[in-house]
Protein backbone atom coordinates (compact mmCIF):
# COMPACT_ATOMS: atom_id res chain seq x y z
CA UNK A 1 0.00 0.00 0.00
CA UNK A 2 1.34 3.71 -0.81
CA UNK A 3 1.70 6.24 1.24
CA UNK A 4 -1.42 8.10 1.93
CA UNK A 5 -1.51 11.60 1.20
CA UNK A 6 -3.73 14.85 1.67
CA UNK A 7 -6.50 15.27 -0.80
CA UNK A 8 -5.33 18.73 -1.40
CA UNK A 9 -1.67 17.28 -2.54
CA UNK A 10 -3.68 14.32 -4.52
CA UNK A 11 -5.41 17.08 -6.16
CA UNK A 12 -2.72 19.26 -7.49
CA UNK A 13 -0.49 16.29 -8.57
CA UNK A 14 -3.54 15.03 -10.53
CA UNK A 15 -4.13 18.38 -12.03
CA UNK A 16 -0.44 18.37 -12.44
CA UNK A 17 -0.55 15.02 -14.28
CA UNK A 18 2.46 14.15 -12.06
CA UNK A 19 0.00 10.55 -11.00
CA UNK A 20 -3.34 9.50 -12.74
CA UNK A 21 -6.41 8.29 -11.01
CA UNK A 22 -5.52 5.16 -10.20
CA UNK A 23 -2.83 6.80 -8.06
CA UNK A 24 -4.78 9.18 -6.94
CA UNK A 25 -7.28 6.91 -5.33
CA UNK A 26 -4.44 4.80 -4.17
CA UNK A 27 -2.83 7.44 -2.15
CA UNK A 28 -6.18 8.52 -0.87
CA UNK A 29 -8.25 7.47 2.70
CA UNK A 30 -10.61 5.51 0.24
CA UNK A 31 -7.84 2.95 -0.96
CA UNK A 32 -8.84 0.04 0.76
CA UNK A 33 -12.67 0.53 -0.15
CA UNK A 34 -11.83 0.92 -3.68
CA UNK A 35 -10.15 -2.29 -3.65
CA UNK A 36 -12.48 -4.27 -1.54
CA UNK A 37 -15.20 -2.74 -4.52
CA UNK A 38 -12.79 -4.03 -7.36
CA UNK A 39 -12.75 -7.97 -5.59
CA UNK A 40 -16.76 -7.43 -5.16
CA UNK A 41 -16.84 -7.20 -8.38
CA UNK A 42 -13.86 -9.44 -9.76
CA UNK A 43 -12.70 -6.33 -11.73
CA UNK A 44 -9.00 -4.96 -11.78
CA UNK A 45 -8.09 -1.82 -9.93
CA UNK A 46 -6.92 0.58 -13.15
CA UNK A 47 -7.76 3.84 -14.33
CA UNK A 48 -10.68 3.26 -15.62
CA UNK A 49 -12.24 1.71 -12.96
CA UNK A 50 -10.70 4.17 -10.56
CA UNK A 51 -12.42 7.06 -12.55
CA UNK A 52 -15.42 5.08 -12.12
CA UNK A 53 -15.19 4.92 -8.36
CA UNK A 54 -14.25 8.62 -8.30
CA UNK A 55 -17.17 9.59 -10.25
CA UNK A 56 -19.58 7.35 -8.17
CA UNK A 57 -18.59 8.38 -4.49
CA UNK A 58 -16.73 11.95 -5.05
CA UNK A 59 -19.24 13.75 -2.01
CA UNK A 60 -18.48 17.01 -4.30
CA UNK A 61 -20.16 15.92 -7.38
CA UNK A 62 -23.40 16.35 -8.01
CA UNK A 63 -25.16 13.32 -8.58
CA UNK A 64 -26.76 13.33 -12.07
CA UNK A 65 -30.36 12.43 -12.88
CA UNK A 66 -29.21 11.89 -16.48
CA UNK A 67 -29.93 9.98 -18.90
CA UNK A 68 -33.28 9.05 -18.95
CA UNK A 69 -33.91 6.22 -20.98
CA UNK A 70 -31.67 2.85 -21.34
CA UNK A 71 -33.12 3.63 -25.51
CA UNK A 72 -30.85 6.82 -25.94
CA UNK A 73 -28.15 5.55 -27.28
CA UNK A 74 -27.39 1.83 -28.37
CA UNK A 75 -25.17 0.46 -30.90
CA UNK A 76 -22.68 -2.58 -32.22
CA UNK A 77 -19.19 -1.81 -31.99
CA UNK B 1 -29.13 20.20 -2.40
CA UNK B 2 -29.43 16.80 -0.31
CA UNK B 3 -26.29 15.54 1.42
CA UNK B 4 -26.14 12.26 2.96
CA UNK B 5 -23.48 9.42 3.97
CA UNK B 6 -23.42 5.91 4.16
CA UNK B 7 -20.99 3.69 6.72
CA UNK B 8 -19.76 7.76 7.33
CA UNK B 9 -18.63 8.00 4.11
CA UNK B 10 -20.15 11.50 2.40
CA UNK B 11 -21.69 10.66 -0.80
CA UNK B 12 -22.51 13.00 -4.65
CA UNK B 13 -25.23 15.73 -3.81
CA UNK B 14 -28.49 14.88 -4.89
CA UNK B 15 -30.60 17.85 -6.27
CA UNK B 16 -33.46 17.60 -5.26
CA UNK B 17 -36.51 18.76 -7.27
CA UNK B 18 -38.86 21.82 -5.51
CA UNK B 19 -41.18 19.74 -5.01
CA UNK B 20 -39.39 16.84 -3.39
CA UNK B 21 -37.70 19.55 -1.74
CA UNK B 22 -40.57 20.83 0.33
CA UNK B 23 -41.97 17.24 0.80
CA UNK B 24 -38.66 16.42 2.80
CA UNK B 25 -39.47 19.21 5.25
CA UNK B 26 -42.98 18.21 6.05
CA UNK B 27 -42.34 14.13 6.61
CA UNK B 28 -39.24 14.84 8.70
CA UNK B 29 -42.07 17.46 10.68
CA UNK B 30 -44.56 14.72 10.45
CA UNK B 31 -42.56 11.26 10.64
CA UNK B 32 -39.03 11.80 11.74
CA UNK B 33 -35.91 12.10 9.29
CA UNK B 34 -35.43 8.63 9.00
CA UNK B 35 -38.39 8.28 7.07
CA UNK B 36 -38.14 11.03 4.81
CA UNK B 37 -34.30 10.51 4.00
CA UNK B 38 -35.83 6.87 2.65
CA UNK B 39 -38.08 8.69 0.95
CA UNK B 40 -35.12 10.68 -1.02
CA UNK B 41 -33.03 8.32 -1.49
CA UNK B 42 -36.02 5.53 -2.65
CA UNK B 43 -36.71 8.09 -5.49
CA UNK B 44 -33.03 9.48 -6.18
CA UNK B 45 -30.74 6.68 -5.37
CA UNK B 46 -32.50 3.62 -4.41
CA UNK B 47 -29.94 0.93 -5.35
CA UNK B 48 -28.39 2.97 -2.02
CA UNK B 49 -31.57 0.91 0.16
CA UNK B 50 -31.40 -2.55 -1.95
CA UNK B 51 -29.60 -5.63 -0.62
CA UNK B 52 -26.19 -6.35 -2.19
CA UNK B 53 -25.80 -9.10 -4.39
CA UNK B 54 -23.28 -11.25 -2.18
CA UNK B 55 -20.05 -11.39 -4.17
CA UNK B 56 -19.61 -15.10 -4.86
CA UNK B 57 -23.47 -15.02 -6.44
CA UNK B 58 -22.12 -11.69 -8.35
CA UNK B 59 -19.49 -13.32 -9.67
CA UNK B 60 -21.03 -16.32 -10.70
CA UNK B 61 -24.15 -15.05 -12.18
CA UNK B 62 -23.09 -14.76 -16.04
CA UNK B 63 -25.95 -17.13 -17.62
CA UNK B 64 -28.73 -14.94 -19.22
CA UNK B 65 -32.29 -16.24 -19.18
CA UNK B 66 -31.66 -17.66 -23.00
CA UNK B 67 -29.39 -19.74 -21.26
CA UNK B 68 -26.21 -18.23 -22.87
CA UNK B 69 -23.30 -17.41 -21.00
CA UNK B 70 -21.86 -13.44 -20.70
CA UNK B 71 -18.69 -14.05 -21.62
CA UNK B 72 -17.90 -10.88 -20.48
CA UNK B 73 -19.18 -7.57 -18.84
CA UNK B 74 -17.75 -4.15 -17.86
CA UNK B 75 -17.70 -0.65 -17.45
CA UNK B 76 -15.82 1.84 -19.19
CA UNK B 77 -15.76 5.74 -20.72
CA UNK B 78 -16.10 6.31 -24.33
CA UNK B 79 -13.03 8.00 -24.93
CA UNK B 80 -13.67 8.67 -28.91
CA UNK B 81 -13.69 12.16 -29.10
CA UNK B 82 -16.03 11.89 -32.61
CA UNK B 83 -18.38 10.25 -30.66
CA UNK B 84 -21.47 11.84 -29.55
CA UNK B 85 -21.43 9.72 -26.20
CA UNK B 86 -17.82 10.77 -25.90
CA UNK B 87 -17.32 11.13 -22.12
CA UNK B 88 -19.98 8.72 -21.00
CA UNK B 89 -20.07 6.34 -18.74
CA UNK B 90 -20.95 2.43 -20.95
CA UNK B 91 -21.63 -1.17 -20.54
CA UNK B 92 -19.38 -3.70 -22.70
CA UNK B 93 -21.07 -7.07 -23.16
CA UNK B 94 -19.62 -10.03 -25.03
CA UNK B 95 -22.14 -12.95 -25.55
CA UNK B 96 -20.12 -15.36 -27.89
CA UNK B 97 -18.95 -13.82 -31.15
CA UNK B 98 -21.26 -10.71 -30.56
CA UNK B 99 -19.34 -7.84 -29.00
CA UNK B 100 -21.80 -4.57 -28.02
CA UNK B 101 -22.12 -1.11 -25.72
CA UNK B 102 -24.07 1.33 -24.71
CA UNK B 103 -24.59 4.42 -22.57
CA UNK B 104 -24.74 3.02 -18.84
CA UNK B 105 -28.22 4.46 -17.63
CA UNK B 106 -28.68 6.11 -14.29
CA UNK B 107 -29.93 3.13 -12.75
CA UNK B 108 -27.38 0.28 -14.47
CA UNK B 109 -24.78 2.43 -13.19
CA UNK B 110 -25.14 2.72 -9.38
CA UNK B 111 -27.09 -0.90 -9.85
CA UNK B 112 -23.12 -2.16 -10.75
CA UNK B 113 -21.86 0.20 -8.17
CA UNK B 114 -23.72 -0.74 -5.72
CA UNK B 115 -23.64 -4.76 -6.27
CA UNK B 116 -27.45 -4.95 -6.86
CA UNK B 117 -28.25 -6.70 -9.73
CA UNK B 118 -25.89 -9.45 -11.01
CA UNK B 119 -24.00 -8.68 -14.33
CA UNK B 120 -26.80 -11.41 -16.46
CA UNK B 121 -29.38 -8.87 -14.98
CA UNK B 122 -27.72 -5.61 -16.47
CA UNK B 123 -26.78 -7.04 -19.61
CA UNK B 124 -30.09 -8.55 -19.88
CA UNK B 125 -31.97 -5.11 -19.20
CA UNK B 126 -29.81 -3.05 -21.36
CA UNK B 127 -29.04 -5.43 -24.31
CA UNK B 128 -32.27 -8.24 -24.31
CA UNK B 129 -33.18 -6.82 -27.72
CA UNK B 130 -29.55 -7.01 -29.50
CA UNK B 131 -28.91 -11.00 -27.91
CA UNK B 132 -32.92 -11.40 -29.00
CA UNK B 133 -33.88 -12.59 -26.09
CA UNK B 134 -37.48 -13.09 -25.47
CA UNK B 135 -37.81 -10.89 -21.82
CA UNK B 136 -36.76 -8.11 -23.76
CA UNK B 137 -40.07 -8.12 -25.82
CA UNK B 138 -42.22 -9.20 -22.45
CA UNK B 139 -43.01 -5.62 -21.96
CA UNK B 140 -44.57 -4.97 -25.10
CA UNK B 141 -48.33 -5.40 -25.30
CA UNK B 142 -50.10 -4.80 -28.07
CA UNK B 143 -54.15 -3.10 -26.68
CA UNK B 144 -57.41 -4.58 -28.00
CA UNK B 145 -58.95 -3.52 -31.73
CA UNK B 146 -55.02 -4.19 -33.14
CA UNK B 147 -55.15 -6.67 -35.91
CA UNK B 148 -54.34 -7.81 -39.00
CA UNK B 149 -50.54 -7.48 -38.58
CA UNK B 150 -48.63 -7.75 -41.30
CA UNK B 151 -44.66 -8.35 -41.88
CA UNK B 152 -43.23 -7.91 -44.97
CA UNK B 153 -40.63 -6.28 -47.23
CA UNK B 154 -42.16 -2.58 -49.00
CA UNK B 155 -41.32 -1.65 -52.57
CA UNK B 156 -37.39 -0.45 -50.89
CA UNK B 157 -36.92 -4.14 -49.91
CA UNK B 158 -36.82 -2.84 -46.14
CA UNK B 159 -38.91 -5.78 -44.15
CA UNK B 160 -41.76 -3.24 -42.52
CA UNK B 161 -44.75 -4.10 -39.89
CA UNK B 162 -48.29 -2.59 -39.60
CA UNK B 163 -51.34 -3.18 -38.53
CA UNK B 164 -54.88 -2.56 -38.46
CA UNK B 165 -56.38 -0.26 -35.98
CA UNK B 166 -60.39 -0.85 -35.41
CA UNK B 167 -60.62 -1.85 -38.91
CA UNK B 168 -57.90 1.35 -40.59
CA UNK B 169 -54.54 0.03 -41.96
CA UNK B 170 -51.50 2.42 -39.89
CA UNK B 171 -48.55 3.25 -42.07
CA UNK B 172 -45.60 0.90 -42.21
CA UNK B 173 -43.14 1.18 -39.97
CA UNK B 174 -38.93 -0.58 -40.59
CA UNK B 175 -38.31 -3.28 -38.60
CA UNK B 176 -34.44 -2.92 -37.38
CA UNK B 177 -31.93 -5.53 -37.55
CA UNK B 178 -32.19 -6.80 -34.33
CA UNK B 179 -35.89 -7.61 -34.33
CA UNK B 180 -36.29 -9.10 -37.56
CA UNK B 181 -33.92 -11.45 -36.22
CA UNK B 182 -35.87 -12.23 -32.52
CA UNK B 183 -38.95 -12.62 -35.05
CA UNK B 184 -37.90 -14.65 -37.58
CA UNK B 185 -34.69 -16.21 -36.63
CA UNK B 186 -35.13 -17.32 -32.87
CA UNK B 187 -38.53 -16.62 -32.71
CA UNK B 188 -38.20 -14.77 -29.26
CA UNK B 189 -40.27 -11.76 -30.36
CA UNK B 190 -44.06 -12.10 -31.68
CA UNK B 191 -45.55 -9.95 -34.30
CA UNK B 192 -48.15 -9.05 -31.75
CA UNK B 193 -45.08 -7.19 -29.69
CA UNK B 194 -43.33 -6.09 -32.37
CA UNK B 195 -46.69 -4.14 -33.53
CA UNK B 196 -46.12 -2.94 -30.32
CA UNK B 197 -43.07 -1.56 -30.43
CA UNK B 198 -43.04 0.48 -33.38
CA UNK B 199 -47.12 0.96 -33.66
CA UNK B 200 -48.06 2.54 -30.94
CA UNK B 201 -47.83 5.97 -31.48
CA UNK B 202 -49.51 5.54 -34.79
CA UNK B 203 -52.27 3.16 -32.49
CA UNK B 204 -52.49 6.35 -29.98
CA UNK B 205 -52.79 9.27 -33.12
CA UNK B 206 -54.84 7.19 -35.15
CA UNK B 207 -57.38 6.65 -31.84
CA UNK B 208 -57.35 10.39 -30.72
CA UNK B 209 -58.07 11.27 -34.49
CA UNK B 210 -61.46 8.89 -34.73
CA UNK B 211 -62.30 10.15 -31.08
CA UNK B 212 -62.09 13.63 -32.38
CA UNK B 213 -64.00 13.19 -35.84
CA UNK B 214 -66.36 11.35 -33.92
CA UNK B 215 -66.66 14.13 -31.54
CA UNK B 216 -67.07 16.82 -34.53
CA UNK B 217 -70.19 14.52 -35.96
CA UNK B 218 -71.76 15.14 -32.77
CA UNK B 219 -71.78 19.01 -32.67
Amino acid sequence: MMAKMSHDERVHLLNDKKIDILQFVMNGDDAQDYLDWCIGRGIEPTPESAQFYVDMTDENAMLQQDISSVDDVAELI
Amino acid sequence: MFSYRVNGKNMPVIRLAAEDAAKFQNTVADKGTSVAVQEVLEKYNPSKLQPKVPTEEWKKANILSDGRALDKFTVFKESDTTRADYGKWKFYAQVGDAKMSRVADFESRNAFFDRTQTPAQIAERLFGEKLNLASAYAKYTLPEGVDNIRIGKGNDQKWQISAEVDGVRTPKRELSYDDRTSYFKTKTATSDQLAAKYLMNDINEMRTQSAKAERGMKM
